[in-house]
């Protein structure tokens, strides 16, 4: 009997195996390969004719004392990560609690702030560097009716952070969608006692809506974090990493190296230390909240 | 008959062995040549004339060598192209003859990838100082050798738009020809719309292919010392960017950099829109002009730097694989391409400025003004100086010059830091290498 069981077990694993087989393929061919060979490249020097050429850690040696450039980009790319997932996160609650009332036309609502979740981003970003333009854009057009004189926004060295921080509000529906689904998940009950305790609306938010929803909050801040970190698009069409290098982020900084000045050691050696550096950070945030979480 | 035959057979068989081996070895060498050795060609004229004329070229060139060489070209887009000649070289499957980057020529000659050119050029009575031009052969060498061939480059002339000229009551035909007339001309072709923000700018130093080291050649300066070091920092070259800072501040930085805003390429183009009088563009914007504003009347003058002319070059080489499994065939091939009469084809086919300076000379082309003034442009020309250690120092030096022009830096601070990176760079360079 429980050979038979065995077998049929075995038998079931197997073709679940066989069908998660080819994402796994893909997943060790596509990822996981090439990430064991940028850990080999980071300490080799590999102009990509010959051979790579073993120079330990000397990479390392000189990303840490001899680029000042590197340290730039970090401070660059975590300026934008906070930057732009902390206003993300405050500004999609507040619109996904506008959203979860039960007025006429909310559904509406919430399709158009998705929506631009969807359209492609190159274009996008032509969209908004017209719209950026100091002179005949539309924000500075705005600004300009109620009287307020706007900067030079992407030509701007200290302008052009803050500029793509507000054009990342453009993916704000992604978070809305997730806060919307948190938001439902918090028991009426919970209100209702409150509001016999005679609590008003303020206070009902911070004591009962937040705690409760805090770990969308904090599932849809490290997920920010993650993928802001990445930032790169941006900076590579829209100010090719400038002006004076303000929004030269770290995966630019990767990605011309590696491409255009064809160090792909030195370049593999930063996507590692940029790894060492994201996951204490995850790990710290995940300490944190979970602080948050006890309630 | 039984006598005849076996003294035949004796006999008949020798005679038939050596024409076995006869015919044997005139079947071995009918089929080498009969293989046609095989060059492999990559470049970027995928589309309109340009590949129209290089198709012909090779035609020709198969033809004449019908049964000894072939060779199959490949086009590729210019954005796709430096990716996959890059990754070819990666994987030891580079073509045998491809277009590259005339700037960097040594970046790709140190690897050992490239093969040395000289021997095969004096071999075929090639003198290269007599058929080249100066400059673009300096950036084909490296050490001792000549590892690439110019095949392309371009220059950059001041363009001027005569219809403002007339409007603002100066000369059309009298364009300027020391930097205080352009200086001069400039405020007086400025107009200024209601908010005092610029609707045409005289002289835009930030617009189109100006570039702060065409300023430092004009002035007289160098980016190479004596000993051949790379320096960005001397007294001289910081006056110039004091200069060059001065010269933006007294335009309005913000305010060029408002209108710029405004302004895209193509048709979009400022000096295209009529908007910008005078303006520093590379030769082919010739074409763009003919294209998007043909109505445009337009001329051309070598650009007035204050001490000497100067203008700046880069272009596409002709390189050859060291790997290449047909050397010779493919020396042959990139000879040809090379030689007067293809190098004038080019010339006069596209309007392509050519490495060739003899084919640039007979070429009927130099009976237009437009032409002339290129290839003398090309006379004394500059490309900016190729460092192995640190071959975007221009990038860092660019920098420099943005944070002097923005004001977050003195000229002397920025190009003493700009000098510092340049420096470590090198330093870099030599730990890993």
């Amino acid at each position: 009997m429980g050979r038979k069981r065995s077998k049929y077990f075995r038998r079931k694993n197997l073709a679940g195996y066989l069908f998660a087989a080819p994402w796994l393929i893909g997943l060790s061919a596509f990822v996981l390969a090439p990430i064991l060979a940028t850990l080999f490249l980071s300490f080799t020097s590999y102009d990509m004719i010959n051979a790579p050429r073993w120079i330990g850690l000397t990479n390392y040696k000189i990303l840490f004392t001899l680029d000042p450039g590197f340290w730039k980009a970090l401070g660059n790319t975590f300026y934008y990560m906070f930057g732009s997932v902390f206003l993300k996160v405050f500004t999609g609650l507040i619109f996904a609690l506008l959203l979860s009332s039960a007025l006429k036309g909310m559904r509406i609502f919430r399709t158009i702030y998705f929506l631009p979740v969807v359209l492609p981003s190159i274009p996008v970003m032509f969209l908004w560097m017209m719209m950026f333009n100091p002179r005949s854009g539309l924000i500075n057009q705005l600004l300009g009716f109620i009287g307020i004189k706007g900067p030079l926004w992407l030509n701007s060295p200290q302008w052009s952070k803050p500029a793509m921080i507000l054009m990342s509000l453009w993916g704000i529906g992604g978070i809305i969608v997730i806060f919307l689904a948190g938001l439902q998940d918090v028991p009426e009950y919970l209100y209702e006692a409150a509001e016999l305790d005679g609590a008003n609306k303020l206070q009902m938010f911070w004591r009962i809506t937040v705690p409760m929803i805090m770990p969308v909050i904090f599932f849809n801040t490290v997920t920010g974090l993650i993928a802001a970190s990445q930032v790169f698009a941006e900076s590579y069409i829209m100010t090719a990493g400038g002006p004076l290098e303000s929004t030269t982020f770290v995966n630019l900084k990767i990605y011309l190296l590696a491409f255009k000045d064809v160090r792909m050691g030195y370049a593999s050696a930063m996507s590692w230390v940029m790894f060492m550096i994201l996951v204490p950070m995850t790990v710290l945030l995940f300490r944190i909240s979970r602080r948050w979480m006890d309630y | 008959m039984h006598h005849w035959h076996r003294t035949y057979s004796g006999e008949g068989l020798k005679v038939k062995k050596s024409l076995l081996i006869l015919f044997l070895i005139t079947l071995m060498v009918a089929v080498s040549f009969g293989a046609a050795a095989k060059v492999k060609f990559w470049h970027m004229y995928l589309s309109g004339p340009s590949k129209e004329i290089m198709d012909e070229i090779i035609a020709e060139f198969n033809e004449t060598n019908k049964g000894a060489i072939e060779v199959e070209d490949l086009a590729i887009s210019f954005w796709d192209y430096w990716d996959k000649i890059r990754v070819s070289m990666a994987a030891k499957q580079e073509p045998d003859v491809f277009l590259h980057d005339l700037g960097n020529v040594g970046m790709r000659a140190s690897t050992g990838i490239l093969l040395d050119l000289k021997p095969y050029l004096l071999a075929a009575g090639f003198d290269p100082e007599e058929v080249f031009f100066e400059g673009p052969l300096k950036m084909c060498s490296y050490e001792d050798g000549i590892y690439a061939l110019p095949l392309e480059t371009d220059v950059r002339l001041l363009f001027y738009n005569k219809d403002l000229f007339r409007q603002a009551g100066l000369d059309p035909e009298k364009p300027p020809t020391t930097w205080e007339e352009l200086l001069y001309y400039a405020e007086k072709l400025n107009v200024l719309d209601k908010n005092g923000d610029y609707e045409v700018v005289g002289f835009n130093p930030l617009y189109g292919q100006s570039y702060f080291w065409m300023y430092v050649w004009g002035k007289g300066e160098d980016f190479i010392t004596e000993d051949g070091d790379i320096v960005v920092n001397s007294p001289g070259i910081i006056q110039a960017l004091e200069e060059w800072v001065a010269l933006i501040n007294e335009l309005g930085l913000e305010k060029l950099l408002s209108f710029g805003a405004n302004f895209g390429w193509g048709a979009a183009d400022a000096f295209i829109a009529g908007k910008v009088a005078m303006g520093i563009q590379v030769g082919n914007f010739i074409a763009d002009l003919a294209m998007y504003a043909p109505d445009l009347d337009y001329g051309i003058v070598q650009i007035p730097y204050p001490v000497q002319n100067a203008t700046w070059s880069n272009g596409f080489s002709l390189e050859l694989s060291s790997r290449s499994k047909n050397i010779f065939a493919a020396v042959e091939f990139a000879l040809y391409l090379l030689s007067d009469e293809v190098q004038l084809k080019l010339a006069e086919g596209i309007s392509s400025l050519i490495g060739n300076r003899r084919a640039a000379y007979q070429s009927d082309l130099i009976e237009d003004p437009q032409w002339k003034m290129q290839i003398e442009a090309l006379e004394f020309t500059k490309f900016r100086p190729f460092i192995l250690e640190a071959p975007l120092w221009y990038e860092t030096l660019q920098v420099a010059t943005e944070e002097a022009i923005y004001g977050t830096k003195t000229p002397d601070r920025a190009l003493n830091d700009a000098q510092k990176l340049i420096e470590a760079e090198i330093q870099k360079y030599k730990m890993t290498h």
